[in-house]
């Protein structure tokens, strides 16, 4: 029976391979066709370019030859008002000598700063944290922090504290100004505070409650955070705030966070701010949020389903192209070829009925190219994939194995990556990286990083099954997990290993001491 | 290590002010001195009147004991009403000690060195005399009718006792550290005063501290002036290799050795914070005092927050007997399970029932023997002690019947913090019976550890121990089976949120006793109670077995220690010799170190190397921090699961000599790991030595300390050969040898003229190897003769204190091994015996021809041959064997070489 079994799926999956092969060659046919077609649309695209030019050109002449008439006749009407007002064009002039002399001031103003800043980055590698470099900024977005930082009131305090004193020193440097001694002044000082600021910051645990400092060192051991609700609140917060904050504000906030001396970057989760920030890099390049569920929500019956995915990678979108009638190309030629015929370009003025044909017919073939070229882009990016020997892995692309683990589901999305999910928040374990073990093993590395612990990362064990199956999700170590994926994609070459290992096992059970005395 | 969250002695006023003293500046002097109930008694008066020496007398009594032991208590007088009684440590010393008082009839006056005033001397030994000179004040052990000293105390005059007194309006006692306040309602009441060891190079002792064996002088002319050694026992994150900083265990014993070959010890009874100085020569050239012996010394500073003067003076002379003589006071190791003594495997956490399942099978299909799986915190419900996590551990009885069915043992987790949890039974039960330690205003103390806001009871209180005890009942612990045993962590203890990581010194403990004044013991008895309540579970039958973190002088009668949570780097795998040797030295035979280190990720060499170290570790058990990547012998490939493998064999191999020394200890205090001069006293070369140990007086190891190392250098004492332990070959002793180093091993030699028993044959764990036959490895010496001992019992119960025991000694010579009987006859009902028969022995060194052998008194003949020095591995060199003599180990015999 169980041999039955075993050459049925050894079956099934040889006819998937079959299949995988055949729709790679397909792919892989369709991707060179794709790139003749983008060739010729692309010199259809040049002309019809350069056609919209040159009638762009000639229409601008147009305008311009109207506006220098306009123009004539304006300075006409002007010059018989002028002789009245010339008194007042005097007083100008001094107004912006004036301004002049202002804008002169503040050039050399910001250079000092910048050689302040400069000092200061010296000071803050030796002494403190990174990122405790722009206290200008950190002032900025104060406002900001309190948003963020949610419930440890104390830590709250600390940053507030933090922030106070080293604003002052700054504000005593611009007071200073620009005399080289109130230069050197106001760096001493600067100095004077750093240090000043280092020590109140490793003393600050004096504020902290007994049940706060309890929790502190108890979290050295644990490398958790120990106040989880406050850590969870801290997240949601922080993401709202990504997404209402533009790129930049958002860098220095991180680096504010990260200006926390060392009593605190154990406590007070700080990395998370980077992690965040790196996750939703990611998030971009791989063309895959996490928090915009891309995956489509479907019935699931059991702990652990398979889907496709639904990204949009442009391979599924069947709308686009191309491939099935020949003839569009063919078309585009023709009508291009009758447009740039057609329109004589030395008419004066531009027939806008022709015109328009160009540009509509132009911005139609781009978009088309366009469409051509992410599908060329999209299908390469696909077919560089490594899909195993037999390209028994194919079918895994663009799908997603789902399992529901206590209260987490995890994803895991072959050649794109694997998460882990708690109600609306996301882990993400790992993108893809490779094949390991002679396609044994399925890596999703760089994930989130662990508080105090290595990046997450996830191994996808596979093994022979008669369904795409994910099960036994598990944490070996901190952060590094570990998961079996049964399929019928590796059911051939297991079965004739097993066979295998049996032998050397039978082999091996000769006595081994029989007599060695 | 956060430096700053931990008090120096220049933040600590008593250690501070002790420091501050120059010699000279005790003006006590004894008066009123006789004879009364056998002991010494004298008063201590103070010439100066100023508030700083005591205004009422001092009580000194001196009391000696057999084998060389003297005692010098010094306390206040009851009788001028002091305001509150000190802390007298109980429960260390054992009863017998008290029983072998001698009782002083004759006191002995004499004018020594032109003294002004007299010193009274009484009898210690035939060899030894204690002398109290009157004034001024000193006390020490010398020579009997010479000059020539032992020990002495208050030599350079340092001796200060502040007296308990009534405050005054002005003073503040109040002292502040970081964010905590100790209310100090008693004031002042700290005690220092030298101690001075003679004919001394090195001194050694005081656990615990993470640094060199033989200890470094703190102040001195050519001294890089450091902290004193501290004795303070606390919970340290990462704590660094080389500090004189207190760690999670405190044993004011120190030891002195020198070229003489003599060694002796002092032992100060005292739960107090204790401030160590070790005073480097030269350090008093200024003030003036010479000593009136010219022998060569060491002198040291101790100081103490609280307490009593509760001292003991050990004469020697030699390093063992010092080592008997301090445990005939604070008692000998007790003899642990076998299951105990072989190899450990634990991390935090195995998560689940499947996670165990699997580590255990993984074993077995890796072919490596291992004895116990162990259960960190997060098994419990939520770090209820004493509970399991109903999701992850929903069948724990299964579990570990599953694992005793193979003849394994499990381990769990008892820390002394209990959860403030209304609905958990153990902290109702606790509060109501009022069994918590108090704080300062009388009410539970509240302290932060692992399971959130905590309590922690008073095991200073014996009904309060015996309470704790029956919880380990299997009617009140639930899930648990006889084959089940407790590890107890964080009893230093540690509480997060409390000064220095541990109680306020102002929290109350039974009979208005702060904790200050019996810190240092609370983990000792903490470990007391919990290995009481394994007795009591199984009616005293069943020996038990409890790991702590924490201890004191006398943890050695309760169970074995680790040194806590080392880190994975080879600094750490170093200094994890010293720190195992100095327990040994104080009593505690029974220690480890975390195999792999517990914080961090251990590269897969120093894993390799720590495994094949950590087989020669008296507690062998691999550990790793929840953080660190998973560290199980197989996961490093196929060449390293090998290394690593071969190593745990080794360990197994010896389990029957590493049995027989647990029994040595077990009856003279001497431990099972010993520092070469222990067995080559005067072997100058060995005396700072402490990157090699002996095992035993057969066993010579040293580790492997540095990546890729190609060669070592390996001192080897003595002047006779030494047997490379895996390939039998000879090489001499007394010189340096540079040794090449291979990834195989680390340098082990067994010492020509002793007798190893072995198992060859690995099974699942060590209780399944209990009918395999023995091994003997006969290594001879010049004479071509040799000598060693076997110990074996049912490794369960307490019948072998009935002397139900198997105990021969073997001694090879003039061609003949004869096996002699040691054990005393048995007085119980049952006798221990044993089919176990002997299939080889295997003669190292053998010059002679002869093929073959009589067995007396059976009449048989065997054959010598050459054979494998090991049985596995087949390839291994070959050596002269006497194949399958078939005696028994429990019985009389003689083989003769024909």
């Amino acid at each position: 029976m169980m041999a039955f079994v075993i050459a049925v799926m050894g079956v099934m999956s040889m006819m998937q391979v079959e299949q995988a092969k055949l729709s790679l060659a397909n792919e892989e046919a369709e991707l060179s066709k794709l790139k003749d077609e983008e060739k010729i649309l692309k010199g259809l695209v040049e002309q019809l370019k350069e056609r919209k030019e040159q009638i762009e050109k000639a229409e601008e002449k147009e305008r311009v030859q109207k506006d220098k008439e306009e123009k004539d006749k304006k300075e006409a009407e002007e010059k018989a008002q002028k002789e009245k007002s010339d008194s007042g064009n005097e007083a100008k002039q001094e107004n912006k000598e004036a301004e002049n002399t202002k804008s002169e001031d503040k050039s050399t103003d910001s250079s000092d700063d910048d050689k302040i800043r400069v000092t200061e980055d010296s000071l803050s590698d030796q002494d403190m944290a990174d990122g405790y470099d722009d206290p200008a900024a950190k002032a900025e977005h104060s406002g900001t922090f309190d948003n963020v930082r949610t419930p440890s009131n104390e830590v709250d305090k600390h940053t507030a504290e933090t922030v106070e004193q080293s604003v002052s020193p700054k504000s005593e440097d611009n007071s200073a100004v620009l005399s080289e001694m109130g230069h050197d002044v106001g760096n001493e000082l600067y100095a004077d505070e750093v240090t000043k600021v280092g020590t109140d910051a490793s003393e600050s645990t004096k504020e902290l409650s007994k049940e706060e400092l309890g929790r502190l060192v108890a979290s050295r051991w644990t490398g958790e955070n120990t106040e989880k609700q406050g850590e969870d609140g801290v997240r949601d917060n922080d993401h709202e705030t990504h997404e209402e904050m533009p790129e930049d504000t958002h860098d220095e906030e991180e680096d504010n966070y990260a200006s926390d001396d060392d009593d605190f970057e154990k406590y007070e989760d700080n990395r998370k701010y980077d992690d965040t920030g790196k996750y939703d890099d990611n998030g971009i390049e791989d063309d895959m949020d996490i928090e915009d569920d891309n995956y489509k929500e479907e019935d699931h019956d059991g702990t652990s389903t398979s889907y496709k995915s639904d990204i949009d990678d442009g391979l599924d979108s069947s709308e686009t192209t191309t491939s099935s009638n020949p003839s569009w190309l063919e078309k585009i030629q023709q009508t291009v070829r009758n447009i740039l015929q057609a329109v004589n370009l030395f008419q004066t003025p531009v027939d806008k009925s022709e015109a328009g044909h160009v540009r509509k017919e132009y911005e139609e073939s781009s978009a088309k190219l366009s469409k051509i070229q992410s599908r060329i882009s999209s299908l390469t990016k696909k077919l560089n994939h490594d899909f195993g020997p037999e390209k028994e892995f194919y079918s895994f692309y663009g799908q997603c194995f789902e399992t529901k683990e206590n209260k987490y589901v995890y994803k895991i999305c072959p050649y794109k990556q694997a998460s882990q999910e708690e109600g609306h928040s996301a882990t993400r374990l790992g993108s893809w990286d490779k094949f390991e073990e002679s396609y044994r093993i399925m890596l999703f590395s760089n994930g989130e990083k662990c508080w105090n612990g290595p990046d997450r990362s996830l191994k996808v064990k596979l093994r022979c099954g008669l369904n795409n199956e994910v099960a036994d999700i598990d944490e070996p170590s901190r952060c590094e997990y570990m998961a079996l994926l049964s399929t019928p994609a590796l059911c051939l070459e297991q079965r004739l290993q097993e066979l295998q290992q049996k032998l050397e096992s039978m082999n091996k059970e000769q006595p081994q001491y029989h007599d060695e005395l | 290590w956060k430096k700053e969250e931990f008090r120096n002695c220049h933040q600590t006023p008593f250690c501070k002010r002790a420091r501050s003293r120059n010699p000279g500046d005790c003006s006590l002097f004894a008066d009123q001195v006789s004879i009364s109930d056998g002991d010494l008694t004298a008063k201590l008066f103070s010439k100066n009147k100023t508030h700083e020496d005591p205004v009422n007398p001092l009580i000194l009594s001196l009391s000696v004991y057999q084998d060389g032991i003297m005692r010098l208590k010094i306390d206040e007088d009851p009788t001028s009403n002091p305001p509150k009684t000190r802390f007298q440590v109980p429960d260390v010393v054992l009863p017998d000690f008290l029983s072998k008082k001698l009782h002083l009839q004759r006191l002995k006056t004499e004018t020594i060195d032109g003294d002004a005033g007299l010193s009274s001397i009484v009898y210690l030994t035939d060899d030894y005399e204690a002398v109290l000179r009157h004034d001024p004040l000193e006390v020490y052990v010398r020579f009997k009718g010479s000059n020539s000293r032992v020990l002495s105390l208050n030599s350079n005059g340092l001796f200060d006792f502040e007296q308990l007194r009534v405050k005054n309006e002005d003073e503040d006692w109040e002292e502040r550290f970081r964010s905590h306040t100790d209310t100090r309602p008693y004031g002042p009441q700290s005690i220092s005063f030298d101690v001075s060891f003679y004919d001394s190079d090195f001194v050694y002792g005081i656990p615990e501290h993470a640094t060199s064996f033989a200890l470094r002088p703190t102040r001195g002319p050519n001294v890089e002036e450091s902290e004193p050694y501290r004795l303070f026992n606390l919970d340290v994150f990462e704590y660094i290799h080389d500090s004189p900083f207190g760690l999670y265990g405190s044993i004011p014993f120190m030891i002195s050795h020198g070229k003489s070959g003599k060694t002796s010890g002092f032992f100060w009874l005292n739960a107090a914070e204790m401030q160590i100085d070790v005073m480097g020569d030269g350090w008093n050239a200024e003030s003036g005092i010479s000593l009136p012996s010219k022998q060569k010394r060491i002198d040291t500073l101790w100081m103490s927050e609280a307490g009593i003067v509760d001292t003991f003076f050990f004469v020697g002379p030699s390093p063992k007997e010092v080592v008997r003589q301090y445990t005939s006071v604070t008692g000998l190791p007790s003899m642990p399970q076998l299951f105990a003594t072989a190899y450990h495997q634990c991390r935090w956490n195995y998560r689940d029932e499947e996670d165990v399942e699997q580590v255990d099978a993984k074993f077995d299909e890796h072919d490596i023997p291992y004895d116990v799986l162990w259960l960190d915190i997060e098994h419990t419900d939520g770090k209820r002690y004493f509970t399991w996590d109903k999701v992850l551990f929903p069948h724990p009885e299964e579990m570990q019947k599953k694992l005793a069915a193979k003849g394994r043992h499990m381990v769990t987790i008892v820390d002394p913090h209990i959860k403030r949890d209304e609905s958990f039974w153990l902290h109702k039960e606790a509060t109501q019976k009022g069994h918590y330690v108090k704080d300062a205003s009388g009410k539970d103390y509240d302290g932060w550890c692992w399971p959130g806001s905590s309590s922690y009871p008073d095991m200073v209180n014996p009904e309060i121990r015996t309470w704790w005890g029956d919880k380990f009942s299997y009617d009140n612990y639930v899930g648990s089976t006889p084959s089940l045993y407790i590890w107890n962590d964080m009893n230093e203890p540690s509480v997060f949120n409390g000064p220095e990581v541990t109680m306020p010194r102002d929290a109350l403990h039974l009979g208005d006793f702060e904790h200050r004044e019996l810190h240092n013991v609370y983990g000792y008895y903490f470990h007391m109670a919990t290995a009481d309540g394994l007795v009591k579970r199984e009616n005293g039958r069943d020996r038990p077995f409890v790991l702590s973190r924490a201890f004191f002088a006398g943890s050695q009668r309760y169970g074995a220690v680790w040194t806590g949570d080392n880190s994975a780097d080879w600094d750490q795998l170093r200094v994890s010799v010293p720190m195992i040797l100095t327990l040994g030295l104080t009593g505690i035979s029974f220690s480890g170190a975390d195999v792999g280190g517990f914080f961090g990720n251990p590269d897969t060499e120093l894993l390799v190397r720590w495994y094949q170290l950590g087989a020669y570790y008296p507690f062998f058990r691999a550990h790793a921090h929840h953080d660190t990547k998973r560290r199980e012998p197989w996961l490093f490939g196929e060449r390293n699961t090998e290394l690593i493998r071969e190593a745990i064999h080794v360990r197994y191999m010896l389990l029957p000599y590493f049995y027989t020394l647990f029994r040595e200890a077990n009856t003279t205090g001497i431990p099972v790991v010993r520092p070469l001069w222990m067995e080559f006293p005067s072997d100058e070369a060995t005396f700072k030595n402490d990157e090699a140990f002996m095992v035993g007086n057969a066993i010579f190891v040293q580790g492997i300390y540095t990546e890729r190392a190609k060669h070592s250098s390996v001192y080897l004492p003595g002047k006779e050969y030494w047997y490379d332990m895996r390939t039998g070959t000879a090489v001499k002793g007394g010189i340096t040898h540079k040794l090449e180093v291979s990834e195989e091993s680390i340098p082990a030699f067994q010492r020509a003229g002793t007798i190893i028993p072995r198992k060859d044959r690995f099974r699942r764990s060590s209780t399944q190897m209990v009918n395999d036959p023995y091994t003997l490895v006969v290594a001879l010496n010049s004479s071509q003769a040799a000598e060693g001992e076997l110990y074996v019992d049912d490794g369960k119960s307490f019948d072998f204190l009935q002397g139900s025991s198997i105990h021969r000694r073997f001694v090879f010579s003039k061609g003949q091994l004869t096996s002699v009987n040691m054990a005393p006859t048995s007085s119980g009902k049952s006798q221990f015996s044993s089919d176990c028969i002997i299939e080889r022995i295997i003669l190292l060194g053998y010059v002679g021809g002869s093929k073959s052998v009589s067995i007396e008194p059976v009449n048989q003949k065997a054959e010598i041959e050459f054979g494998p020095l090991r049985l596995k591995g087949g390839k291994g060199p070959s050596v002269v064997t006497i194949r399958k003599p078939g005696v028994r180990i429990s019985e009389d015999w003689t083989v003769k070489i024909l």
